[in-house]
């Protein structure tokens, strides 16, 4: 701890290896970006946030957790049934069932559970994948991620369709042939599978003993893919935080002690179901095959899978149309080797190389087909010397000079720099409840040196805004900043600000209120202390650039780690 | 944070209802079939009809062949086509062609199909012949009466041992509440 940012002033701008000219709006420090207005859907999806933030706190709120509550599921489905599979005979499956329902200790209550979480699960999927779809996180590097999140979902369907197959109630009987007419589209087999079905001759033992076969091996393949799934980030959550765990574990527990199944009737291959419990989450697509033909359903869900495919292309294509995107870069004459890009990177995009300037130690590497531009890296980077073209550090302190420049800081009065995604919304706007906003891509790229400048150029405060942190679109944006600005984390807000000048809020879109209030807050804390001094716009930390032999000893490798 | 009982209490309540909810959506009751319908099932797998045409395999070509390949002629096996016929009170509710099934046509004839019908009494006749008539080849007729019940199934099915057509026909399901 206890480095400094050191800025070298004869190459304040256009240091960037693609030169991306930025035609930055007045009040972003984005480059080339100004801030996005939420479409429809987005403020839909922003109103559920809220509500539930206002219920459970962003720390609970479900839909925030939707994908760790998803991984949660999983194993909570693993080990009920694990637990079920002890009992399950393929040579009298229906018997069987009703054995584990009426004899076997608890079976009745897990054997619900295990059909509860099957449901929730599918749930906690559905809403992780329109958050990601929403908020366009499915293009570039992300695109592994929503791809084999799209295989999780259908296999996940096929883990579903052979559990109510295998327990060969009148449900899985109505499974069973309406899966058998889609498979028999497909000309794979010398007969049409259906005719297992048919009733001239006993459903074979080994229809049973397959389908336990995939019941067991899809479900531990998802736990492969989930792998997967989560390869691309660094310091994956598979788990929601402990009370939230708990609470669905507890309340999917307690629904399957107050209302456990039945066993429906033994399924009968000489007569149609009549009305049977069709579980909507895994078996939606009877409805229609009910009423259309087949090949119409498979065509249709074949176009809808090819278009769920499709969206990290079609987002891709739409985000680098209208922004900069390009991956981060590293400036290898200021990148001291002290690893915390390295570390802080949420897309374990950086690697730490040999140096090829003839110094001593690392130099940071990014991987331009990992990194998501997410700009964590420039936040975290002291010396300014990594970030994405136009967003690194000295690209936000030039920006921000400008700005300062157009139009002074009123003294005493509080900055806004917000996120542009989150924090109420505010960062649409150049003022908010008078003071001015100043919105960056994502808190977490924030230079902790903008704080300080603007702190010295006479602001009253700062105010960050952040997204909360389990809605980081950038994963872990909000975390490091926190810790940048009040635990001393490496890039950090320097000691000499004073910190009662400093406030760091939380809020997710439209939740004005809470920046709101944050702002009184440390207006009436700015109001108890002396005004700031005058002060030459010059931060401390900034130094001459030292000549490149003398580098070595004004910047050693691993400093302020 | 800290948390407003009021807020609790709500927080609780809306995660009760959800989880009833998601429980609930996964054993909605869903008519499958109505009491007033009833199928006819067809199904059987015919083997043992297939006939091979087979034609000499001249010197030229046998040496044209690996040696372990060489063999006095090549057959083509495949069943031959067959026309399937039902009459449902007289009425000729199918009638079509089967083939061979497989790419090549060459795999055993296999018939499944299912008819709706309404449910009580009625006249069945079914009939899958060759369609180029051949006394070598088996000739599969049914003819009789059913009497199928609400959401019953008529089974017309091959007797593996006699290798005729004979009809079982389900019990059928009456109509019943399903337990939630």
């Amino acid at each position: 701890m206890g480095s400094f940012a050191c800025i070298y002033h004869d190459d304040m701008t256009n240091h960037s290896p693609q030169d991306p000219s930025p035609s930055f709006s007045a009040l972003t420090l984005s480059a080339g970006r100004e801030a996005e207005r939420p479409g429809p859907f987005m403020r839909a999806l922003a109103h559920a946030d809220r509500v539930m933030n206002r219920i459970y706190g962003s720390r609970y709120n479900p839909l925030y957790q939707s994908g760790t509550i998803a991984s949660f599921l999983l194993a909570v489905l693993l080990i009920t049934g694990l637990y079920l599979l002890l009992f399950y005979r393929i040579g009298d499956p229906h018997a069987s069932v009703v054995r584990i329902n009426e004899q076997v200790w608890g079976g009745r209550w897990i054997r619900a559970l295990h059909r509860y979480a099957s449901a929730a699960m599918l749930v906690a999927v559905g809403v992780h994948a329109l958050r990601m779809l929403l908020q366009r996180r499915s293009w570039g590097p992300r695109a592994l991620a929503w791809l084999s999140g799209l295989a999780l979902v259908g296999v996940m369907l096929i883990a579903g369709w052979t559990g109510y197959v295998m327990i060969w109630d009148e449900h899985g009987h109505v499974l069973a042939v309406q899966g058998a007419r889609l498979i028999d589209l497909f000309p794979l087999f010398s007969e049409p599978v259906i005719r297992a079905f048919s009733g001239s001759e006993p459903v074979p033992g080994a229809f049973f003993f397959l389908n336990l076969f995939l019941h067991i091996a899809l479900p531990v393949g998802m736990a492969l893919m989930l792998w997967l799934h989560v390869s691309r980030i660094a310091r994956p959550n598979l788990l929601p935080p402990r009370g939230l765990w708990v609470g669905i574990l507890v309340l999917l527990t307690a629904t399957a002690v107050i209302w456990p199944l039945p066993v429906w009737p033994e399924a009968d291959l000489l007569a149609l179901p009549g009305t049977v419990p069709l579980d909507l989450f895994y078996g939606w697509w009877i409805v229609p095959l009910l009423s259309l033909p087949p090949w119409l359903i498979l065509v249709l869900g074949g176009a809808g899978v090819l278009v769920l495919a499709l969206v990290p292309k079609i987002q891709g294509r739409a985000a680098v149309a209208g922004l900069t995107l390009e991956p981060s870069f590293v400036d290898e004459r200021l990148c001291t080797g002290c690893e915390q890009c390295y570390v802080d990177c949420p897309y374990d995009a950086i690697q730490m190389t040999g140096r090829s300037d003839g110094r001593r130690g690392l130099v940071a590497l990014v991987d331009p087909t990992l990194c998501v531009s997410c700009g964590i890296c420039a936040g975290s980077c002291a010396p300014m010397g990594v970030g994405p073209p136009g967003r690194t550090g000295r690209d936000q302190l030039t920006n921000v000079r400008t700005l300062l420049h157009q139009a002074p800081i009123e003294p005493g009065a509080p900055v806004i720099i917000a996120c542009s995604r989150g924090v109420g919304g505010i960062a649409n706007g150049a003022a908010f409840e008078g003071s001015r906003v100043i919105s960056v891509d994502c808190a977490g790229n924030l230079h902790t040196s903008i704080i300080e400048l603007l702190v010295k150029q006479g602001a009253g405060g700062v105010l960050v805004g952040a997204c909360p942190p389990r809605d980081c679109w950038n994963r872990e944006g909000a975390i490091w900043l926190e810790q940048r600005m009040f635990h001393d984390r490496e890039a950090e807000l320097q000691s000499r600000v004073d910190r009662r000048r400093v406030a760091l809020v939380t809020a997710g879109l439209g939740e004005v209120g809470i920046v709101s209030r944050a702002l009184e807050a440390l207006k009436r804390q700015v109001a108890a202390i002396p005004p700031p001094e005058a002060d030459d716009g010059k931060l401390g930390a900034e130094c001459d650039r030292p000549q490149p032999e003398e580098r070595q000893d004004a910047l050693p490798v691993g400093h302020g780690s | 944070m800290s948390l407003h009982p009021a807020r609790a209490a709500f927080g609780i309540g809306l995660a009760i209802l959800v989880t009833l909810g998601v429980s609930g959506i996964s054993r909605v009751p869903t008519p499958i079939h109505a009491e007033d319908e009833a199928v006819l099932r067809l199904s059987w797998r015919l083997t043992g009809a297939s006939r091979a045409t087979c034609r000499p395999i001249s010197q030229e070509e046998q040496s044209e062949l690996p040696v372990h390949m060489r063999r006095l002629e090549e057959c083509d096996e495949r069943p031959p086509e067959y026309r399937l016929m039902v009459r449902l009170d007289a009425d000729v509710i199918e009638d079509r062609v089967i083939r061979g099934r497989g790419a090549r046509g060459d795999r055993p004839l296999v018939v499944y199909g299912e008819i709706p019908m309404r449910p009580g009494p009625a006249q069945l006749e079914v009939e899958f012949v060759p369609v180029v008539a051949d006394p070598e080849l088996p000739a599969l007729r049914f003819q009789g009466a059913v009497d199928v019940r609400s959401r019953g199934v008529v089974l017309i099915t091959l007797d593996p041992d006699s290798r005729t057509l004979s009809a079982r026909t389900g019990a059928g399901v009456p109509p019943q509440e399903i337990p939630r």
